[in-house]
């Protein structure tokens, strides 16, 4: 064989591989705005992260958007039973998060009323992580866009990140192909009834799982300071509209060894530092709460709102 | 745009390489060399947009004094060498050392001084030493001073400028006449230095990548491993920067062989060695040329009589400026006089004619102290190094696996059963990256090898974002 036929045959598999993979990345982009993208899917944060942008002519006082720390831990009952104030809780999962910034809260904003107050609550290890696309899984934030953004938008992001619409389009042309429809129906099973109850709890997902009973013993792989300047970008932003935020960082269980760590790097930084909680109000990750451990928690958080808005904020009924 | 991105691989390379044959054809040698200055310029400039102007005006310096270097005899010309080695390594120091020495003098005398903030011309190292060498064969009078044209498509030379292989102006220069190809030989440089580029590719992205899923997790969790995991994860830490590093040097081989240049050659199969004296000469192959006939012989030559002693100490000198010339840090030092140290006792060795140790006994104590050096050279600080190594050496506890478990580690099954024992196999036992492009043919099968490599590779780096290059930090 000559050296330019050898040339010729490396560059048509190159190509036939490379058209493989965009002709599946084309046909995927519409099924994943269709219902059935939704009924299939077995990720109750995919199914939960769009809740901002179904939002209509809500009146909340309180606002609470953050990763799924927020998501599991702030209910937004509670908040109001406790303050008298009206929260939604618009949060999404961590990469979303991360990549698409305020996002949902902008969405959030163009069809409702503002509210009084904007609690950013995060994990503490979600402000040591990076916002690049490159070092988070796409899927949340990539589902979230072609779902709910203008298409030229959608495709502008996968196009500048094209190795994350692949790793998105794969599994889900995979899946399309070969449905695993056990999956689906088990999944439906056991999370149906936690979703449903996030739509009635004001946007808290409590997920079915059993209260942990031991802690992770080795610190997480973080990075060597935690990424702050965004917060004080974001406290600007809402503030020039009139809105009030308050950062917090969530509560992780008392036996978390990065625990020390997290309240002395944190100190300062943010409106309500880590605080330690029972290891057995966490039911996922050490760091998702179970019911009783998202009612602890809003509590906390209530006695903070308290202070930024005081007289506003009703008496704990009796017995609490 | 690192050579491994889909950027570099499917917009740069090509316009490049096609753009340089194309201008070969229609302008001439003329053409394609200014083509692959501009291309350069452009490949710098995206990947360290704030240092062009360092390295412009580093090239510029070095070429004027070249220039006039080269006119003139003796004691001006030692005088205008030994301003060009001043002005070098104050720039290599004032760009990548004022830190260093700044917080290194705080912590003696005491005080509360603030490192500035100097950022890092990304291959300062590299073009430096470049010139360096330049510099000292146009002294010798091993080449000529090269024109301006010559002089910066050389030194900018983007295959090899950001991290090697360090190519001196003798071998580079008569071969960038034929940048765009030989005629006649065009399509197959171009398929060589595409076969070598996509074994280069694989070797960094798949290899490298699979074991530093490993290494990063040893690191960040030192004390809290085992024995047997601070092992293993300083065994990967080699695995990986052998074929992070050894990959990288492939595509640059690969890069510039598309364009009709051949750079020299910077590994050999170099965990197989065994001695010490065996490693550097298959390790970074183009930096021990320079550590041996820069630093080494220049050093040697200071003592009147040379003896076992004065070897050895220059050995062990040359070995700790070249350990420092790797980063700001205390660890690059010691890792420079470990490996000095293992140098000094291979040549003791071997002069004294002491008995000849066993084939697999060489190769195991050669590893432990490559992988022990590594682990200095991984860590953050002394003190984490300090850390792996003393668990490395803790029998309690010795066993255990949990730490890795508990990091939760990306390990798909295709890391562990596939890349990783295929990675060790590759290391110890098959053919280095120069035998395979050898014994190469082109033939259907390894059309579609490359091509599934190659592919391969960019699916693989999708699906595991892969680590940065850690040469890059040099």
């Amino acid at each position: 064989m000559s050296y330019k036929r050898w040339l010729g045959m490396v560059a048509m598999v190159m190509v036939a591989i490379t058209a493989l993979l965009a002709a599946a990345m084309l046909q995927s982009i519409g099924y994943v705005r269709t219902e059935r993208f939704r009924a299939n899917a077995t990720d109750p944060y995919l199914l939960t992260e769009e809740r901002a942008f179904h939002l209509r002519h809500q009146e909340c006082d309180v606002l609470i958007y953050g990763d799924s720390t927020a998501l599991t831990g702030v209910a937004p009952q509670v908040v109001q039973q406790r303050t008298g104030l009206t929260s939604c809780n618009i949060s999404v999962p961590v990469s979303t998060l991360l990549v698409l910034g305020t996002l949902p809260v902008d969405a959030y904003l163009q069809q409702n009323r503002k509210p009084r107050i904007l609690v950013l609550q995060l994990g503490p290890e979600t402000l040591y992580l990076s916002h690049r696309w490159e070092t988070q899984a796409a899927d949340y934030p990539i589902a979230l866009l072609l779902r709910d953004q203008p298409t030229v938008r959608a495709l502008q992001q996968l196009a500048l990140h094209p190795a994350q619409a692949v790793l998105f389009f794969w599994p889900v042309t995979r899946y399309r192909l070969l449905p695993d429809r056990g999956k689906v129906a088990t999944f439906r099973q056991t999370f149906g009834p936690a979703l449903q109850r996030a739509d009635q709890q004001g946007g808290l997902l409590t997920l079915p799982s059993p209260a942990q009973t031991a802690c992770d013993t080795v610190p997480r792989a973080l990075a060597s300071q935690p990424d702050l300047a965004w917060l004080d970008e974001m406290r600007q932003r809402y503030a020039a509209q009139g809105i009030m935020v308050v950062v917090r960082a969530s509560p992780v269980p008392a036996c978390d060894p990065d625990l020390v760590r997290f309240q002395s790097e944190l100190a300062g930084h943010v409106d309500m530092n880590v605080l330690p909680l029972p290891i057995t109000y966490f039911n996922d990750r050490n760091r998702h709460m179970t019911a009783e451990g998202a009612r602890v928690e809003t509590e906390q958080l209530t006695d903070l709102l308290s202070s930024h808005l005081p007289g506003r904020v009703n008496t704990p009924p009796a017995g609490q | 745009m690192l050579f491994g991105s889909s950027s570099f691989l499917l917009g740069f390379l090509p316009v490049v390489v096609l753009g340089a044959i194309a201008l070969r054809r229609l302008g001439g040698a003329l053409a394609s060399r200014w083509w692959v200055l501009g291309c350069s310029a452009v490949f710098y400039a995206w990947n360290s947009p704030r240092h062009v102007a360092v390295l412009t005006v580093s090239m510029l310096l070095n070429w004027l004094l070249a220039r006039t270097m080269v006119r003139f005899q003796w004691q001006a010309r030692l005088r205008l060498l030994q301003l060009g080695l001043l002005l070098n390594t104050a720039a290599l120091s004032i760009y990548k050392y004022t830190g260093f020495l700044v917080t290194t003098a705080a912590a003696v005398l005491h005080r509360n001084w603030r490192a500035p903030a100097i950022s890092f011309p990304l291959g300062i190292s590299f073009f430096t030493i470049v010139q360096v060498m330049y510099l000292l064969d146009c002294y010798e009078e091993l080449v000529p001073a090269l024109g301006a044209l010559d002089y910066a498509t050389f030194v900018s030379f983007f295959p090899s400028i950001l991290s090697g292989p360090l190519a001196r102006a003798g071998l580079l220069q008569p071969q960038l006449q034929r940048l765009g190809g030989e005629p006649g030989r065009t399509a197959e440089q171009v398929a060589r230095g595409l076969l070598q580029f996509a074994i280069g590719m694989f070797k960094k992205i798949v290899f490298a990548g699979a074991f530093s899923s490993v290494a990063n997790v040893g690191f960040q969790r030192g004390a809290h491993l085992s024995a047997l995991e601070a092992w293993l994860c300083s065994a990967a830490y080699t695995l990986q920067i052998y074929f992070d590093f050894s990959g990288y040097t492939d595509m640059a081989i690969g890069s510039a062989r598309m364009l009709g240049v051949e750079l020299p050659r910077n590994f050999n199969a170099p965990l197989r060695s065994r001695s010490i004296i065996e490693f550097w000469q298959r390790w970074h192959i183009t930096l021990s040329n320079f550590i041996t006939t820069y630093l080494y012989t220049p050093i040697v030559r200071r003592f009147r009589k040379i003896t076992l002693a004065k070897a050895a100490l220059a050995t062990l000198l040359a070995m700790t400026i070249a350990g420092l010339w790797h980063g700001p840090s205390w660890n690059f030092v010691l890792f420079g006089m470990m490996h000095g140290a293992g140098l000094v006792v291979n040549q003791y060795w071997r002069k004294k004619k002491m008995p000849k140790l066993p084939g697999w006994l060489s190769l195991a104590l050669t590893l432990l102290l490559v992988n022990t050096a590594f682990v200095v050279f991984r860590a953050a600080d002394l003190a984490q190094a300090g850390t792996v190594l003393r668990t490395m050496l803790t029998p309690h506890h010795a066993a255990g696996l949990e730490s890795l478990r508990a990091a939760r580690l990306d390990l798909s099954a295709f890391k562990v059963l596939v890349a990783m024992p295929a990675g060790v196999l590759a290391a110890f036992l098959g053919p280095s990256s120069d035998e395979w492009c050898q014994r190469w043919q082109p033939t259907a099968w390894t059309a579609l090898g490359v091509a599934g490599m190659v592919m391969m590779s960019m699916i693989y780096q999708i699906f595991n974002v892969s680590q940065d290059f850690v040469y890059f930090r040099f």
